[in-house]
C-alpha cells in the first residue's frame, strides 16, 4: 500500500503513519464511499473499466458502495457504467448531495431528488452574479455555469480550458495569481469567503461552497449532505457500525486554496469511520485523515484488497444450488441407459450456445456437443440441406488419481448426483468414487453458459482426496465434438495469452466457430498450471482432505459464413479471464433471476407439475437469443443435434406465445428472424408457381426450404418426405404469430415496419394458392395439414380457415396502416405491387373460400373426404399417446379416421378469439377419441382445449401425458434433443387452459379451471405495455385471483364483458360459476 | 469359457453338436461334451459325433447337467430338443430335461431342434430386443461373445403395442413428429443404450410389427440368419416365455438363451 507523507513529519513518523494505514485498511468494511472525479479516476474521460470491475465484484460481495459528485447521472453513471447484479448496493450520491440513485442490474434508477424553490434559484442566481460582478471589477474575468441541479459555479478561468487541461496543480497556480494580481491576496480561500458573504447577503446563510483549483461552487446542498444520506440510509439505517465505514476522497486538506471540498464528508454521525485521502494534500489532512496519496491508482489497489479479503473467503466455499426442490431438477446415480436423455435435460444454453451435461470425464456412452444457433453448413453435400455445424468441445476434463484416471466404471460409486439449479442455469455434479486402487475421491463440478455474456461458459471443478496423500492431476482438454454434422475441418493452435488452447471448426460452404479455453488453478488451490500441447495440465501434490479446484473458462465466436478470426475468440476470452469465475456466475444467476422473475409460472399442490413447468421455461428461455434476429428456436432446441436446429411451426404456434405474454422483447426477435427470411419465402412460393410468401416447412439460415425430400424409415429404408412439398400451414402460422404478437404487445412500430408485409405477402400466397372449382368455390388441394398421417388431401380445415383469417387481418392490417401511417402504406403497396383490384380480388377469394363448416353439426370436416374414410374401434388407439402408422400401417391410417395429433382442435384452439365454445366443444368431442397423439404436439393443445371446455380431469391427464413426453421413464424421446413445442404446449395448458388466460381482442379473458391438486397459481404477464401480477388461489366452491396491474392500465374480459383495471391491485371472486365480484384494494 | 454339448442320443444330437461346435468357434469358446445316460437310451458312438469326446454322467440328467453348470467349468450349455429328451413331466411341451434346465438357468444355453439350420460361420445372427434394460442381456453376451468383422447382429425390434414399464426402457417411438429425423435419432440410441459391442461388429436395427414370434421366426428365414439370441426370464409359469416357446418349434436355425440376470 504506499502511503503518502504529510509535510512537517518524519522518516519515523511517516513509518509509523504507514502502519496505521495498513492497519487501519485491514478490515472488511461493510460500506465504501468514496468521491469521483480525482479520487476514483483522474478526469472525466478517463477510462473506468477497472473501477467498474472491483465495484460490481464487491457489490456481489455484499459491500454497499456510494460514489459521490457534485456531477450528475449523465457523467458519473456514463463512466463508471457498473451494472450490480441486484439492485439495493451501489448508490450514486450526485449533484453535490441533491440527487440520490440507486443502480441494479438494468441501471441508475431515481431514489431522491432536492428541488430547489424559484426563490433559491433566485439567491443562487443573485450571489453567483454578484461574485462575477466582483471580479470583473477587479479585472478577472469569470463566467458563471448555470445548468448544475441546486448549485451555480464560478469558473474562475474560463480561458484555461481543454480536455484534459493543465494539471491541478499549475491551474491552482496560475488562478491563485492572477487572483493576487487583481487585489485578493488570500486566493482562492479569499474568494470563498467572500461567496459565502455574498451567499448571507442574497439570505442564503447555510449554503454549501467550496472551491477547487478553478470553480467556486456555491449550492443547496453539498458533500456533507450526501454523507448524512450514507450515514441515514447504509450505517444506521442497515445496522450497521460506522467503523465498518471506508471514506475515501483526495481534497480534505486546508490549504491555500480554502478548506479541501472533501472535508465536508467528515461528518460526526461518522467520526468513527475511516477517511482517507488519495490526493496530494499539500497543505496536509485534518487529523482523522489518513493520507496515503497515490491517486487513483492507489484507490483501486485499495478496492483490490478489500475485494481479495472477501474471495479468499468467497472461492473456499464452491458455489453449491438452491435448496429449495422445487427448483432443482435432480438426477441421482448414473444410468447408462439413460445417460443421453440426462445429457439433454441438463443442458446449459444461452440462445447463442447450447451444451449438453455430458460427464466432464467423458465414458463410452457419452455424447459431450456443444451447438451453435443459427450457424449451418451443407450437410451430405446438398445445398439444400443445411446442418448446424458443431463447436468444437469444451468439456473435457480429466482427473487422474496417482496416474489413474478417475471414472464411474473405475472401481465403485459411492455417490453421483446431478442438479440442474432451474433458477439459476447452473449444473452440479457431486461425486464419490472408490477406485479400484482403494482411494476415494470427492469431485464437485459447477457448469453453466452464461445467461449475461452469451459467448461466454465456464465451469468450476473441485477434487478432493479424501483418505490419501498424493498427486492429482487435471487434464482439460478441447477436441472434436461427438456430434457429428458438417464439419469439414478442425484446427487447434496454443493460445499465449491467456494461456489456453483455440480450436476452430468450419462447415462445408456455411460458417465456423473458433473456440478458446484456458483452464487455471482456482485461487488458494495447491495446485499448479502445467501447459502441454493440445491440453492443459494443473496438477499439484495434495494433502488429505486438500481440493484441487480449477476454473475452465471458455468463449465461443462464430460466423455464419466463414471462421472468425482467433483474435475475436481470444478476445472474449480474456474478457472472461479478467471477470473471473465467480463474478461470471454471479451476473450469470443474476440474469437468470431476472428471466425468471419475468416468467415464472409457480404452482402449489402438485411438485411433478410444477417440475414440467420450470423445466419447459428454463429450457424455452435458455433456447431463446433476446437480440440476434438470424436465429429462431428449432425444433429440439439447443441441446441435441436432431432435427438440425431447423425452425418448423413449432416456433411460432407453440413456443411464441410464452414469449409473447412474458418477454415480449425476445418474440419480437423471434418474429424479426421472419421477416428477415421474408425473401427465402417468397423465393419458395414462385418456385412453386405461386405468388406472395410460402414460408418453408423447415428453416435454417437462409430463410429457404431445408426439408430433405426423402428420408429413411425403422429398418433403413428410403421414404419420401412430403411436408416441405405440400405442409403449406406454416405460411399462415407465421402470421397469426404475427398478428398475437400485435394484439397481445399493441407493437405499432412493429406492424407498420415488418407486420403488414408479412401479412400481405403471406395473404397473396394464400389467394394464389386456392383454386376455383366447378362449384363457385375456392379450394386448396393436395396439402398435408397438422394431421400428417394424411398426406395429399384436399381442403384441409386447419389450413384453409387459418388461410382465410390470414387473408382478412391482410386486409385489416393495411387498412390500419393506412391510417397509422398513409405514407409508408402507399410506399408499401407500390412496393409490393399491390393494386386495389388485387385487393378486390382476394375479397372475392375469402368470401368462397372452403372451410368444410357443416353449420348443422358444428364440425369441421379435417378434409374433404375425411368422412367418408373407414372407422378404427376407439380400442385399437389404445394405448396413448402411439404411433398408429406404425402399429397400424400407413396403408390403414391414410384411409381411416384415425388422427395424428389435433388438427381440427388445434384450430380452434389457435382461433379462439374467433371460433365459440359451443363450436369447440362439438369439434374436441368428435376429434379427441380418434386422436392417436402420435406427435408430440398433440397432448398439450389437447390441455389446453379441455380446460377451456372445463373438462379439467381430461385436461389434467392430458398435461401429464404432455409433460411425460421428455420426461417419462420410458419414452426415450429426449436422448437426441428437447420438444420445445410440447414446453410451448405445457405453458398454453397451464396459462391459456388452466389458469383461462385468453387473448380476446385486445383483451385478456379470465376463466380459470385449474386442476384438483392445484391449490394456487401465481405468475406474472405482460399485455399491451402492463405488467399484470396474477394469483390465482382455488377455492372450496369458486376461485380467487389477486391481480396487480403496473405501468398501464389493462383490460380484462369476465363473464363476457370487458372492464379495465387500472395500474394497482385488485381481487376478483367466482362462486359457484357466478358473476365475477371484483374489489379494487 | 467352455460350452458343455449335453448329448443324449447321437444320431438325433449330431446337429446340437454341429451347432455347437459352430458357436464355439465363433465366440472363441472351448467344447466339451457330456453323455447324459438315461437307462433307456444307448450309447453314443464317438464317431458319429465328429471326434468330440464324451464323459459318462450316470442318474438322473437334470440333476447332473445342473450339477455341471452350476460348477465353475462350464460357462454355457447346448442341448438338443430330439424326441428321446421329452420323456418326462413337462408343462411347456420341451420335455423334462430342457424344461428344467432352462427354469434354473444359470448360463446361456443353446437349444437346437431337428430340422433347424445348422450354423456354419455365424454370418448373420439375430437378437430380437424388446427395447427394456432387464431384457438387453441377450445384447450383451452377443455383443461380447460374437461382435466380429464381417458377422452382422441384427437387432430386432417387435413392435406389438405394447410398452414396457421398465425405467430406461426405449420401445418404438410413440411419437413420430418428423419420421426423418425421429427414426434416425432412435436407431442412434437404440444401439447405444442395447449395443456395447467394440469396434469391428456390423449392427443393423431393424424394426417390424406384429407378434413376435412369428415376426422373429420369419425374419430369421428371411434373412438367413444363423442363431437367434434372446434374453431369457427363467419361467414358462403364467403364460411366461410363450414367445421363446413357441421360436423352440418354429424357428429355423438355433436358439442361444441367456439368463436376464447375466452377461
Amino acid at each position: 500500500m504506499p502511503s503518502g507523507g504529510d509535510k512537517t513529519r518524519t522518516g519515523e513518523d511517516g513509518r509509523a503513519r504507514a502502519r496505521d494505514v495498513e492497519r487501519a485498511l485491514d478490515h472488511e468494511f461493510a460500506v465504501i464511499c468514496f468521491c469521483w472525479d480525482g479520487t476514483a479516476v483522474p478526469h472525466p474521460e478517463s477510462d473506468a473499466s477497472a473501477v467498474r470491475s472491483r465495484v460490481e465484484r464487491l457489490t456481489a460481495l455484499g459491500v454497499d458502495i456510494a460514489v459521490i459528485s457534485s456531477d450528475g447521472v449523465r457523467e458519473v453513471d456514463g463512466q463508471l457504467r457498473a451494472r450490480p447484479g441486484v439492485e439495493g448496493r451501489l448508490f450514486l450520491y450526485l449533484s453535490g448531495g441533491s440527487e440520490t440513485y440507486v443502480v441494479g442490474p438494468s441501471g441508475p434508477r431515481l431514489l431522491e431528488r432536492r428541488q430547489a424553490s424559484s426563490l433559491e434559484q433566485q439567491r443562487l442566481d443573485e450571489t453567483a452574479q454578484a461574485l462575477r460582478e466582483r471580479l470583473t471589477a477587479a479585472g478577472i474575468r469569470a463566467d458563471v455555469v448555470e445548468d448544475r441541479l441546486n448549485r451555480r459555479c464560478v469558473d474562475l478561468a474560463p480561458d484555461l480550458t481543454g480536455s484534459p487541461g493543465p494539471a491541478p496543480s499549475e491551474l491552482r497556480g496560475e488562478v491563485d495569481r492572477r487572483l493576487r494580481r487583481a487585489g485578493f491576496p488570500g486566493g482562492i480561500r479569499e474568494c470563498v469567503e467572500l461567496a459565502r458573504e455574498l451567499a448571507r447577503d442574497a439570505g442564503l446563510p447555510h449554503v454549501a461552497i467550496s472551491g477547487d483549483a478553478r470553480f467556486i461552487d456555491i449550492g443547496l446542498t453539498g458533500k456533507g449532505d450526501a454523507m448524512h444520506s450514507v450515514a441515514r440510509a447504509l450505517v444506521a439505517g442497515r445496522g450497521r457500525r460506522s467503523r465498518d465505514v471506508l471514506v475515501l476522497g483526495d481534497a480534505f486538506g486546508q490549504s491555500s486554496d480554502g478548506q479541501g471540498s472533501d472535508a465536508a464528508m467528515l461528518v460526526p454521525e461518522l467520526r468513527r469511520a475511516v477517511f482517507v485521502s488519495v490526493g496530494t494534500e499539500p497543505d496536509g489532512v485534518p487529523p482523522q485523515v489518513l493520507h496515503v496519496g497515490g491517486g487513483p491508482v492507489t484507490f483501486l489497489d485499495i478496492l483490490h484488497d478489500q475485494l481479495a479479503m472477501r474471495e479468499v473467503v468467497a472461492e473456499r466455499s464452491f458455489p453449491t444450488p438452491t435448496d429449495d426442490p422445487a427448483w432443482r431438477f435432480e438426477v441421482k446415480g448414473f444410468d447408462p441407459f439413460r445417460e443421453r436423455e440426462v445429457e439433454t435435460w441438463l443442458t446449459v444454453a444461452n440462445g447463442e450456445t447450447g451444451t449438453r451435461g455430458a460427464l466432464e470425464e467423458g465414458s463410452a456412452i457419452s455424447t459431450p456437443a456443444t451447438f451453435v444457433a443459427g450457424v449451418f453448413g451443407d450437410g451430405t453435400g446438398d445445398p439444400a440441406f443445411r446442418q448446424p455445424v458443431p463447436a468444437p468441445d469444451w468439456t473435457g476434463l480429466r482427473l487422474l488419481v496417482a496416474g489413474s484416471p478417475l471414472t464411474l466404471s473405475n472401481g465403485h460409486i459411492i455417490d453421483h448426483e446431478r442438479v440442474l439449479d432451474l433458477r439459476h442455469g447452473v449444473v452440479y455434479r457431486t461425486w464419490r468414487q472408490r477406485l479400484r486402487s482403494g482411494r476415494t475421491v470427492r469431485v464437485r463440478t459447477a457448469r453453466f453458459a452464461s445467461l449475461a455474456d452469451r459467448q461466454l461458459m465456464a465451469v468450476r471443478a473441485e477434487a478432493v482426496p479424501e483418505d490419501f496423500s498424493g498427486l492429482l492431476v487435471w487434464q482439460s482438454a478441447i477436441g472434436v465434438t461427438h456430434a457429428g454434422g458438417p464439419t469439414k475441418e478442425t484446427e487447434f493452435e496454443v493460445l499465449e495469452d491467456p494461456p489456453g488452447l483455440v480450436a476452430s471448426t468450419r462447415g462445408r460452404n456455411g460458417g465456423g466457430h473458433v473456440l478458446a479455453v484456458t483452464t487455471n488453478p482456482a485461487p488458494g488451490s495447491p495446485v499448479a498450471r502445467t501447459p502441454q500441447q493440445a491440453r492443459d495440465v494443473i496438477a499439484g501434490r495434495l494433502e488429505q482432505g486438500d481440493p484441487a479446484t480449477i476454473d475452465r473458462l471458455a468463449a465461443i465466436v462464430s460466423a455464419r459464413t466463414r471462421v472468425p478470426s482467433a483474435e475475436v475468440a481470444r478476445r472474449a476470452l480474456e474478457r472472461a479471464r479478467d471477470t473471473g469465475f465467480d463474478e461470471l456466475l454471479r451476473r450469470h444467476r443474476a440474469a437468470w433471476e431476472a428471466a425468471w422473475d419475468a416468467a415464472d409460472l409457480r404452482v402449489d399442490g402438485d411438485v411433478d407439475d410444477q417440475h414440467a413447468l420450470r423445466f419447459a421455461i428454463y429450457h424455452m428461455i435458455s433456447t431463446a437469443h433476446p437480440d440476434k434476429d438470424t436465429v429462431s428456436i428449432g425444433a429440439r432446441g439447443l441441446g441435441g443435434m436432431s432435427y438440425f436446429l431447423h425452425v418448423f411451426w413449432d416456433t411460432e404456434i407453440f413456443v411464441l406465445p410464452f414469449f409473447i405474454y412474458t418477454q415480449p422483447e425476445t418474440a419480437l426477435t423471434m418474429l424479426k428472424y421472419r421477416y428477415r427470411n421474408l425473401p427465402g419465402a417468397r423465393q419458395k412460393a414462385q418456385h412453386m408457381g405461386f405468388r406472395g410468401a410460402l414460408y418453408p416447412w423447415e428453416s435454417a439460415d437462409k430463410g429457404v426450404e431445408t426439408t430433405p425430400p426423402y428420408g429413411y424409415g425403422p429398418s433403413g429404408e428410403q421414404i419420401p418426405i412430403l411436408s416441405g412439398l405440400m405442409e403449406h400451414h406454416i405460411s399462415a402460422d407465421v402470421a397469426w404469430a404475427v398478428w398475437e404478437y400485435w394484439k397481445a404487445t399493441g407493437d405499432d412500430a412493429f406492424m407498420a415496419s415488418m407486420g403488414v408485409e408479412m401479412l400481405l405477402e403471406t395473404a397473396r400466397f394464400w389467394v394464389s394458392r386456392a383454386a376455383l372449382d366447378d362449384d363457385g368455390r375456392y379450394h386448396v388441394r393436395v396439402v398435408v395439414g397438422p394431421d400428417e398421417y394424411h398426406e395429399g388431401v384436399d381442403d384441409n380445415a386447419y389450413t384453409n380457415v387459418l388461410a382465410r383469417w390470414n387473408i382478412k387481418r391482410a386486409f385489416e392490417a393495411v387498412s390500419w396502416l393506412e391510417g397509422f401511417d398513409p405514407d409508408y402504406a402507399e410506399e408499401l403497396k407500390r412496393r409490393l405491387d399491390i393494386t386495389a383490384t388485387e385487393l378486390t380480388d382476394w375479397r372475392d377469394v375469402v368470401d368462397r373460400y372452403v372451410t368444410g363448416f357443416d353449420p348443422e353439426t358444428l364440425l369441421y370436416e379435417q378434409f374433404a373426404g375425411f368422412y367418408g374414410l373407414a372407422d378404427v374401434p376407439f380400442e385399437k388407439l389404445r394405448p396413448r399417446p402411439m404411433a398408429a402408422d406404425l402399429l397400424l400401417g400407413r396403408d390403414i391410417t391414410l384411409v381411416s379416421k384415425v388422427v395424428k395429433q389435433a388438427d381440427v382442435v388445434m384450430l380452434c384452439h389457435v382461433l379462439a378469439d374467433e371460433i365459440d365454445e359451443e363450436v369447440t366443444r362439438a369439434n374436441y368431442d368428435y376429434y379427441e377419441p380418434i386422436t392417436s397423439h402420435g406427435s408430440s404436439l398433440s397432448p398439450g393443445i389437447h390441455a389446453a382445449v379441455a380446460a377451456r371446455l372445463h373438462d379439467v380431469d381430461e385436461a389434467t391427464a392430458y398435461f401429464k401425458m404432455a409433460a411425460a413426453i421428455d420426461l417419462g421413464d420410458n419414452m426415450g424421446n429426449a436422448a437426441a434433443g428437447l420438444h420445445m413445442a410440447t414446453m410451448g404446449g405445457l405453458w398454453q395448458a397451464a396459462v391459456m387452459g388452466f389458469c383461462g388466460i385468453m387473448r380476446r381482442g385486445e383483451a385478456l379473458r379470465l376463466d380459470p379451471q385449474l386442476p384438483e391438486a392445484w391449490q394456487r397459481v401465481r405468475l406474472p404477464l405482460r399485455f399491451r405495455g402492463s405488467r399484470l401480477h396474477l394469483d390465482i388461489r382455488s377455492r372450496k366452491k369458486g376461485v380467487d385471483v389477486g391481480i396487480t396491474v403496473e405501468r398501464v392500465p389493462v383490460t380484462l374480459q369476465l363473464d363476457g364483458v370487458d372492464r379495465e383495471f387500472s395500474p394497482g391491485r385488485h381481487r376478483l371472486r367466482r362462486r359457484n360459476g357466478e358473476a365475477w365480484q371484483v374489489e379494487t384494494l | 469359457m467352455t460350452l458343455l454339448v449335453a448329448v443324449a442320443d447321437a444320431a438325433a444330437d449330431r446337429e446340437v453338436v454341429r451347432s455347437a461346435r459352430a458357436l464355439a468357434a465363433a465366440a472363441r469358446w472351448e467344447v466339451r461334451g457330456v453323455h447324459v445316460r438315461e437307462a433307456t437310451l444307448p450309447e453314443p458312438a464317438s464317431a458319429d459325433l465328429e471326434g468330440l469326446e464324451l464323459t459318462a454322467v450316470d442318474g438322473d440328467p437334470v440333476e447332473a447337467l445342473e450339477r455341471l453348470v452350476g460348477g465353475t467349468a462350464v460357462d454355457a450349455v447346448a442341448f438338443g430338443l430330439s424326441c428321446s429328451c421329452q420323456s418326462g413331466p413337462s408343462v411347456s411341451g420341451l420335455g423334462h430335461v430342457a424344461e428344467a434346465l432352462l427354469n434354473n438357468q444359470v448360463a446361456p444355453v443353446l437349444l437346437v431342434r431337428p430340422g433347424m439350420r445348422t450354423p456354419t460361420g455365424l454370418r448373420r445372427l439375430i437378437v430380437p430386443l424388446e427395447g427394456s434394460p432387464s431384457t438387453s442381456a441377450a445384447m450383451r453376451v452377443a455383443d461380447e461373445a460374437l461382435c466380429a468383422r464381417g458377422r452382422e447382429i441384427v437387432m430386432l425390434h417387435v413392435v406389438t403395442g405394447d410398452t414396457p414399464d421398465e425405467t430406461g426402457s426405449l420401445p418404438a417411438p410413440r411419437i413420430m413428429d418428423q419420421e426423418h429425423y425421429e427414426w434416425s435419432a432412435w436407431q442412434e440410441e437404440f444401439t447405444m443404450r442395447f449395443s456395447t459391442c467394440p469396434e469391428g461388429g456390423r449392427h443393423r436395427v431393424a424394426v417390424r410389427v406384429g407378434d413376435p414370434a412369428q415376426v422373429i421366426a420369419g425374419e430369421a428365414d428371411e434373412v438367413e440368419a444363423e442363431l437367434l439370441v434372446l434374453s431369457w426370464s427363467g419361467s414358462f409359469e403364467s403364460g411366461h416365455g410363450a414367445v421363446i416357446k413357441e421360436l423352440l418349434s418354429t424357428a429355423p436355425c438355433p436358439l442361444l438363451l441367456v439368463p436376464s440376470g447375466t452377461g
